[in-house]
């Protein structure tokens, strides 16, 4: 799911950590809609608010939006910067896990600080609500940036105009016997189901257990960012054993 | 040449990325926010629906005393016209009318005030204008067809500030 990069990266690939991290995108967004009153997966809308407070002359609002902008971008930046740089330090799959790990880092953060020192103030909260934007951010530019902007799973506004052109162009026999369109098709309503279904399981958890929510995030992107490892462990095990037995099975022969 | 250009206009490009997000960070944390501003007594100067009868705008304010009334039933602290916002998180009535704990929080990038009883949700307005002496509410109506409710309030005494200045 993770090791993989670009076109290299099959469909089953692309479902998983498309499903995977919108589910993640989902839980993080209204968790932070219900704590914070922010939304924290998406930007677009940040960028027109930030055009209305300036020209409202609201400063402070305008430089906090700024503030959270920034800090999507350079989640985005430092994501892509280790995957390129890092594929030659530490290996391609490594390279990939880190932006998953920091962000992990990132949400885990705000939910011991939500658990043993906050305060309810805004300067809190609106850090709190950065350092999950700053997670989105890298999530964003991890999934965009090995599948080849093929899996963007933060935000829904690309996602729902590319269901709306599919659906169209299914209306066509041709298209729909195309396998690249139906399984772009299946990716695509993957991610929105599973973004859909992480906020609806974030709301609900939230109900019962809180801030503990924030935890069950992390749970989910630890399985992210290890499940190739437990394949590639499992492969390697697989292949040894597989080795051992042809050895062993080469010299008993020749006895 | 037009390498090293480039080179020059990237770390241009960083620096300027780097120096906005310092600058941000730095009004987030020094300059005079919501939460700050908002603290001290207010007064009510008006109650205003997006959207009213053609016919009875004249009496506005007479018009929607039943209204706010009715919206503000379970709302104890409205019942009185001076609102008080403390600087240890509760709100007060000014005259002392309130008895039970009513705490007050400034949410989202300092655009929505949360009123909360008892660990519950009691309210939640959306700040559409603060200043040091004004300050105007939004409060989402379920009356969809009346659109939402301004409540405008003044800081206590610039009235008077004001005319004493002039």
């Amino acid at each position: 799911m993770l090791r993989k990069y670009s076109n290299h990266r099959t469909v089953s690939d692309n479902i998983k950590l498309g499903g995977l991290t919108a589910f993640s995108a989902g839980m993080v967004n209204v968790i932070s809609v219900i704590v914070f009153f922010a939304f924290t997966s998406n930007i677009t809308g940040y960028y027109a608010v930030f055009a209305q407070e300036l020209s409202k002359g609201n400063w402070y609002q305008g430089a906090v939006v700024l503030f959270w902008i920034l800090l999507f971008f350079f989640g985005g930046v430092i994501s892509n910067a280790v995957i390129i740089h890092g594929k030659s330090l530490w290996g391609q799959y490594v390279s990939h896990a880190i932006p998953v790990v920091l962000e992990l880092l990132s949400i885990l953060f705000v939910g011991v600080y939500l658990d043993f020192f906050y305060n309810d103030s805004l300067q809190e909260t609106e850090l709190l609500v950065g350092a999950l934007l700053f997670a989105m951010g890298l999530q964003n530019g991890l999934t965009a940036s090995i599948s080849n902007s093929v899996v963007k799973t933060t935000h829904l506004t690309g996602l729902t105009t590319d269901l709306a052109i599919m659906v169209s162009m299914f209306t066509k026999t041709k298209n729909r016997q195309n396998k690249q369109l139906v399984d772009k098709f299946h990716l695509l309503l993957v991610i929105l189901f599973s973004y859909f279904l992480g906020g609806l399981l974030s709301g609900v958890y939230y109900f019962y257990f809180g801030n503990q929510t924030f935890y069950l995030v992390c749970f989910v992107l630890v399985l992210i960012a290890f499940f190739d490892f437990y394949k590639l462990k499992r492969v390697k095990y697989l292949y040894e054993r597989r080795a051992r037995i042809k050895k062993s099975s080469y010299s008993y022969s020749t006895r | 040449m037009l390498h090293f250009k480039r080179k020059r206009l990237l770390a241009i490009t960083y620096i300027l990325l780097v120096s906005l997000l310092l600058t941000a960070a730095y009004m987030v944390m020094h300059f005079e926010n919501p939460e700050r501003l908002i603290q001290g007594e207010w007064v009510e100067t008006g109650w205003y629906l997006e959207k009213t009868d053609s016919k009875a705008r004249h009496s506005e304010w007479e018009l929607q005393h039943s209204l706010r009334e009715e919206i503000m039933k379970d709302l104890e602290l409205f019942n009185v016209k001076v609102w008080e916002f403390d600087n240890d998180g509760t709100i007060k009535a000014a005259n002392n009318s309130l008895n039970e704990r009513i705490e007050w929080y400034i949410r989202g990038r300092g655009h929505i005030l949360q009123l909360v009883r008892e660990g519950k949700q009691l309210e939640s307005f959306q700040i559409a204008n603060i200043d040091r002496n004004t300050l105007e509410l939004h409060l989402n109506l379920d009356l969809q067809v009346r659109g939402v409710l301004k409540i405008k309030l003044e800081r206590k005494g610039y009235q008077e500030d004001y005319a004493e200045k002039i």
